[in-house]
């Protein structure tokens, strides 16, 4: 008797397993089309998708100077040095990282912040126009190789390719960019890290009344910047109201409303826990 | 492991009775303790581990191939080690005091460099030092100072730790064996 209800227990949960492994896969197969969103027939074309990705990239170097958009080269000629930073983003945060498109979106992120400096860097050299040039060329061909594709598996094939295309770009770049220094006599300086070895203290910031766009730097970052006379533009990062991990000194910019003061700009410390809250004229 | 060696270093281990014997597994355990102390150099808790790990394996070194060397040789080894330990701990904390910065309760302490990054050497003067750099860049050394100097004091750092407790775990274990060569001065059991 408990034989027999046992692999009646078993043929069931048997059912059950398969049932269960079926619905995953169709949901999972529901899922693919889902993202990849578009039916056969009216896939975008390669201008479409181009003028997307670049609407991306402005968007992201536009409100993300810290990470995605982060600084890719910068000279200082009193120093005599230079940095240059073209090591690759974790794809699949802009977009998702099944979606072969972003693999060029990261490159292009890469190649759109180092233009953006280099303009501001180096105005009055060509050297890295040609290069820089090649690697976007080499991000519309697997743009233009990738809509065109329909099979999965050969969309698979080509984004191995396109990687190794616009590496190959890159390394030319980067070959370029160092004949300059080494013609310039520039020291190369490493790049910043992104994340600071001490954790920090967990901070809770408040602003009040919340009508102010409150931004900050380490104070470091800011001497720097004065010293070079360098633009503070992209240095700032925006402080929202909620838990922030901070430690050290730090430089902030609050725009207040003109009735509320105006803009205002300080140094702050922060020592341990606790909470920290922005009033205009006073902090 | 022979094993007259291999039983010795076992009755060693397994002797919880004997002050040496209690002794030498303190010295096993005093790494691990300075995950709380947060003495070690940082990450406080991968060198604590594999001090320890080099700490018996040091202890296993000698058992197995100083077990039948000379006495005189055994003393002279001892005074090597007990000379290297002495020398490693001072030179550690003298280190430790110039380089390792703490930046506050809670927080994991960070090791500095010798040599200014050339972005920030324009911006030191009498009143602001390396330390306030440090301070002014969330305690990120690698801002301040070169990654080579940070990555040279870091490795001195660890290797004189190592050597400090390899020596104290050698010349623990020559005196537990030169112990235990002695003659008993106990009637043996009938």
């Amino acid at each position: 008797m408990i034989d027999f209800m046992e692999a009646n227990l078993v043929r069931r949960m048997s059912w059950a397993f398969c049932a269960a492994v079926s619905c995953c896969l169709l949901y999972s197969a529901y899922g693919q089309v889902k993202e990849d969103g578009f039916p056969n027939d009216s896939r975008p074309g390669v201008e479409e998708t181009m003028a997307l990705l670049h609407k991306l990239v402005a968007e992201e170097l536009g409100s993300d100077g810290g990470f995605l958009g982060k600084t890719r080269f910068t000279i200082d000629l009193k120093a005599n040095t230079y940095m240059y930073d073209m090591s690759p983003q974790p794809i699949g945060l802009v977009l998702s990282n099944s979606d072969p498109l972003s693999i060029p979106l990261e490159a292009m992120l890469r190649t759109e912040a180092l233009r953006r400096d280099l303009q501001k860097s180096l105005p009055a050299e060509s050297f890295w126009v040609v290069s820089l040039a090649n690697v976007q060329s080499s991000v519309r061909k697997c743009v233009e190789s990738l809509v065109q594709l329909k099979d999965n598996l050969a969309i698979q094939a080509n984004e191995n390719d396109c990687s190794e295309k616009i590496g190959e770009q890159i390394k030319q770049l980067d070959q370029s960019i160092d004949a300059f220094a080494r013609d310039r006599k520039l020291t190369s300086i490493q790049p910043v890290r992104e994340r600071s070895p001490a954790t920090g203290y967990k901070v809770r910031v408040s602003i009040e009344p919340p009508r102010a766009r409150i931004r900050y730097m380490t104070l470091l970052e800011y001497k720097k910047c004065i010293y070079t006379k360098n633009s503070l533009a992209n240095q700032w990062n925006d402080m929202l109201e909620g838990d922030m991990n901070l430690i050290g000194r730090y430089h902030y910019l609050a725009e207040w409303p003109s009735e509320l003061n105006g803009p205002e700009e300080g140094n702050f410390e922060i020592r341990q826990p606790g909470t920290m809250t922005f009033h205009p004229g006073v902090k | 492991m022979a094993t007259t060696q291999l039983r010795e270093f076992g009755e060693v281990l397994a002797d919880f009775r004997q002050l040496s014997s209690l002794a030498l597994k303190g010295i096993f355990i005093v790494p691990m303790v300075t995950i709380w102390l947060n003495v070690a150099p940082p990450p406080v808790s991968v060198t604590s581990v594999t001090t320890s790990t080099l700490e018996l394996l040091a202890a296993i070194w000698v058992f197995q191939f100083w077990y039948q060397t000379s006495k005189s040789t055994l003393e002279r080894r001892m005074k090597i080690a007990i000379l290297c330990f002495s020398l490693g701990l001072i030179s550690y904390l003298g280190l430790s005091q110039s380089f390792v910065v703490s930046p506050g309760s809670g927080q994991e302490r960070v090791i500095k460099g010798y040599q200014v990054r050339p972005d920030v050497e324009p911006l030191l003067n009498p009143s602001y030092k390396t330390e306030d750099a440090l301070k002014d860049n969330e305690y990120d050394p690698q801002k301040v100072w070169t990654e080579h100097s940070i990555s040279t004091v870091k490795d001195t750092l660890l290797l004189l730790w190592i050597v400090t407790f390899i020596s104290l775990s050698i010349s623990f274990t020559i005196f537990i064996v030169l112990q235990k060569r002695r003659p008993s001065s106990l009637p043996k059991s009938i």
